[in-house]
């Protein structure tokens, strides 16, 4: 996500600019989306997270501590929104679906990124993509925004540290349990998971 | 192994090639004599790289196309409707009691406020009511352009009082000034709402009720007693906040927005964006 210049923007935002609150949005959709949608593993609760995070913005920008760093308040804002609606779904068991790695919807999806090439391999690499969202899937919600945060977003590691609101010897056995977790479960035969995740 | 531990530590960093030199120097050091380290560092190693491969499915042209609508259509839908249940108030500490007293004296304010300062029945003036001051606002671009000055300025002034916090900086915000901006916009809100353009669907319906809201508070801030009185200040600041007046004029401000980009408006000029500092 490039958030440079977002203490600018954070002031008019803060100011209450109508366009500048529409440059915002129209700017970092797609970062906070994929954020959201790793976090989540699908589209329907990616774009629903992604607008929570675009509300809760919208609600408290007001409120907004200028001496802190814009970007990690937005990222906080959706690791958080991500994992809350994570445990809102765990608390609803009817909501729940099994994702398999054949899942069609998934697959259909998936073929928008590989299409275009030989079937073979777009085979391969639907397989591949959701065998890693199964991966994500094992590690715990703060693992998982921990290493979203490092490996995708490029955070640094004090920069999740500021996030995520732990310190950096946190987000170091965080990050070490991920990549522990996703490499056992990158080594797992082809396994059906479901989509309950693990927790805290 | 014990003596692994320490570099264990530095895995994650050294993965990300953000390890010290010396650091990583002493890494290589041991991993050249402990194969168990050097094996699990290659493995993990090749575990991101898988990672790396992930791509996330691009939902199409569509969905990003129509992602504002659909963000504008939920804020509308979720404007903050504030309801205390039981829960609340059987666990609600001393100073949540004193919150509720200070929103049930807004409330009463308000009541009041509406009472001498606006006509229940209707925003639609009569000609009968023109005498008391001269209507400024004879055509319905000219309103809505009032309108939005005066959202404007209202958030401005609410946002200095909402963001001043009396305990660490009691000079953090000019009251005095702050009481002239109030006391000009309450006069502003009368203007506005006797004009004769208004009409009866819902948008024209919502705004003059949201200047009606704003000007229950900004009359409040007016009416303050002392030039610097924190406790009263914090109680308008607790009944802007519980009314969520800054995001009501945020979406006030948007629809308006809206309505220009629509032409809805006719041909008139587009909204000014905040140049209106108090």
């Amino acid at each position: 996500m490039n958030l440079s210049g977002d203490a600018i923007l954070a002031e008019r935002l803060a100011r209450g600019d109508r366009a500048a609150f529409r440059e915002f949005v129209e700017s970092h959709k797609k970062p906070i989306y994929s954020l959201a949608y790793r976090m989540t593993g699908n589209h329907a609760d990616a774009e629903d997270v992604s607008q929570e995070v675009f509300v809760r913005i919208f609600r408290s920008i007001a409120t907004f501590d200028h001496g802190a760093k814009f970007s990690s308040w937005v990222y906080r804002i959706t690791a958080n929104a991500a994992i809350d609606h994570l445990r809102r779904r765990r608390l609803a068991p009817s909501a729940f679906k099994e994702v398999r790695i054949d899942d069609p919807a998934q697959a259909a999806a998936r073929a928008e990124v590989v299409s275009g090439r030989n079937p073979a391999r777009e085979a391969e690499s639907r397989l591949l993509g959701a065998k890693i969202e199964n991966a994500l899937r094992s590690v715990s919600e703060r693992e998982r925004a921990a290493f979203i945060l490092r490996h995708y977003h490029d955070l640094d590691l004090k920069e999740i540290a500021e996030t995520m609101g732990i310190s950096m010897g946190a987000v170091k056995s965080y990050l070490f349990r991920a990549v522990r977790k996703l490499r056992k479960e990158l080594g797992r035969p082809n396994s059906p998971r479901t989509m309950e995740t693990a927790h805290d | 192994m014990i003596r692994c531990r320490p570099f264990k530590k530095r895995f994650v960093e050294a993965l990300y090639g953000k390890l010290a030199a010396e650091d990583r120097k002493s890494l290589e050091d041991h991993m050249t004599s402990c194969p168990k380290c050097a094996s699990e560092f290659e493995s993990l190693s090749r575990t991101l790289k898988i990672m790396d491969r992930h791509d996330i499915p691009d939902p199409g042209p569509a969905f990003w196309d129509g992602y504002w609508d659909r963000l504008e259509r939920r804020l509308e839908r979720e404007a903050p409707a504030r309801k205390p249940g039981k829960a609340f108030l059987s666990f609600a500490p001393k100073w949540a009691w004193t919150a509720a007293s200070a929103v049930i004296l807004l409330a009463a304010g308000a009541a009041i406020g509406r009472f001498f300062l606006s006509r229940p029945s209707s925003i639609i003036p009569t000609a009968s009511r023109g005498s008391a001051s001269p209507v400024s606002y004879a055509s319905h671009d000219a309103l809505i352009d009032g309108a939005s000055r005066y959202l404007d300025r209202s958030k401005v002034l609410l946002v200095a009082m909402v963001n001043r916090d009396a305990a660490d900086d009691p000079a953090a915000l000019d009251l005095v000034r702050q009481k002239r901006v109030s006391d000009r916009l309450v006069k502003e809100a009368a203007v506005l709402k006797r004009s004769p353009a208004w009409n009866e669907g819902p948008e024209d319906r919502r705004l003059a009720r949201l200047i009606s809201d704003l000007e229950v508070i900004l009359l409040q801030i007016a009416n303050l007693e002392a030039e610097s009185d924190p406790a009263a200040v914090d109680i308008i600041k607790f009944g802007v906040q519980s009314q969520g007046l800054i995001f009501q004029i945020n979406l006030g401000q948007l629809r308006l927005e809206k309505a220009a980009g629509s032409g809805s408006r006719g041909a008139g000029p587009a909204f000014p964006k905040n140049k209106y500092a108090i």
